[in-house]
């Protein structure tokens, strides 16, 4: 987790209380914010975001589309922290115009926090670690032996692969594997584990262990949609 | 060193990586013994050597060596019988040290590394530095 800065909001000549917010700084790509009533979404090139003003009552007021920077993004989830509780769209950036318009460029940089206070926020902590093992292993020989590196669409893939997760499901542990491609498992205890990787390819491969003589291994086509036989194997391992 | 390695020694895979191991369990994940994309696996033979001159063998030939030195976090040791019951060998290569060797005959078949990974990985010794 990169922190970004930290600020204090003015709004209506008083102080507002700090709000615990997530975001994360990804290089080339952001982790940004999702409103589920009026979603904030960025897209590559155009870098353009639905900027939604709410009003004192939550009443949408306006709707304007500009260019924004990571500090206006994090201010609209400070200023509106309850029509956007959840943090979890990958938004994808080129820095180069960061520099661009941007209505809070004056003040003070954003401190990102990393706390989630609600149980919808668990993701967020996989979220950075899933950037870590990007950042760390996406030059070649990360782990000293010959380990390909971790190429941007597997990144992509990997977030995108979260999200998909059903909230049911226990949280994997992430890790790299040497083949270049991001890891999530699902250890139960020795003998029970199920593990999938994505590599940026439209695939998931998967292999598991469910005692000493079950066993299962494969590879999925992977677009969009989460492969059945993922749940089916996590929910297999703990149940 | 004997040329052929014997089914009852233990070979080490030196660690640089937090994410090859669960700290919670002291157990080796099975990322760790992944095959490189020439299909092999390096490992170092630990027979008649005590945990300080393996550990000193992992930082000289292999984490310091490395194009972007890590700490050496550990091993993880596996007895070499286990590693033939996959059907996977254990071939001497004494370079860069003559107890080098490396896990061969990996599968054609890549979809079958992960499993035989998870296999080794679950038969494997943790050993933490410190």
């Amino acid at each position: 987790m990169e922190v970004l800065g930290h600020t204090k909001i003015m709004e209506d000549g008083f102080d507002t209380e700090y709000y615990p917010f997530f975001a994360t700084k990804l290089g080339s790509s952001l982790i940004t914010i999702e409103d589920h009533t009026y979603p904030t979404i960025f897209q590559r090139g155009s870098l353009q975001a639905n900027y939604v003003s709410v009003g004192h009552e939550g009443i949408r007021e306006d709707i304007t589309t500009q260019i924004v920077s990571p500090a206006t993004i994090c201010n609209l989830a400070i200023r509106s922290p309850l029509s956007i509780p959840i943090l979890d769209i990958i938004g994808i950036f080129e820095e180069s115009v960061w520099a661009g318009t941007d209505d809070y460029s004056d003040e003070s940089p954003l401190e990102i926090k990393m706390e989630p206070e609600k149980e919808e926020h668990y993701k967020t902590l996989i979220y950075k670690d899933i950037y870590n093992i990007y950042r760390e292993c996406s030059v070649s020989d990360w782990d000293g032996y010959g380990a390909i590196a971790i190429p941007e669409r597997a990144f992509n893939e990997a977030i995108q692969l979260l999200d998909l997760l059903p909230s049911n499901l226990p949280l994997p542990e992430v890790s790299p594997e040497p083949t270049g491609e991001i890891v999530f498992e699902w250890y139960k205890k020795k003998q029970h584990v199920f593990v999938i990787s994505v590599g940026g390819k439209s695939t998931i491969s998967y292999a598991g262990l469910f005692g000493k003589y079950s066993k299962t291994f494969g590879a999925e086509y992977f677009f969009e949609e989460l492969p059945r036989i993922v749940v089916d194997n996590v929910l297999r391992l703990f149940n | 060193m004997e040329e052929e390695v014997s089914p009852s020694e233990s070979v080490s895979r030196f660690i640089m990586q937090k994410t090859y191991y669960r700290s919670s369990t002291q157990t080796v994940k099975y990322n760790a013994f992944m095959p490189n994309r020439d299909g092999e696996s390096s490992v170092y033979r630990i027979i008649d050597l005590g945990d300080e001159e393996i550990f000193e063998i992992g930082r000289r030939f292999v984490a310091d060596v490395m194009e972007k030195p890590k700490p050496l976090l550990g091993r993880a040791d596996i007895v070499v019988s286990k590693v033939l019951k996959r059907d996977l060998k254990v071939k001497p290569y004494p370079n860069p040290h003559p107890r080098h060797a490396n896990i061969v005959n990996w599968p054609e078949d890549k979809l079958k590394h992960k499993i035989i990974a998870l296999q080794l990985a679950e038969e494997a010794d943790l050993h933490l530095i410190g």
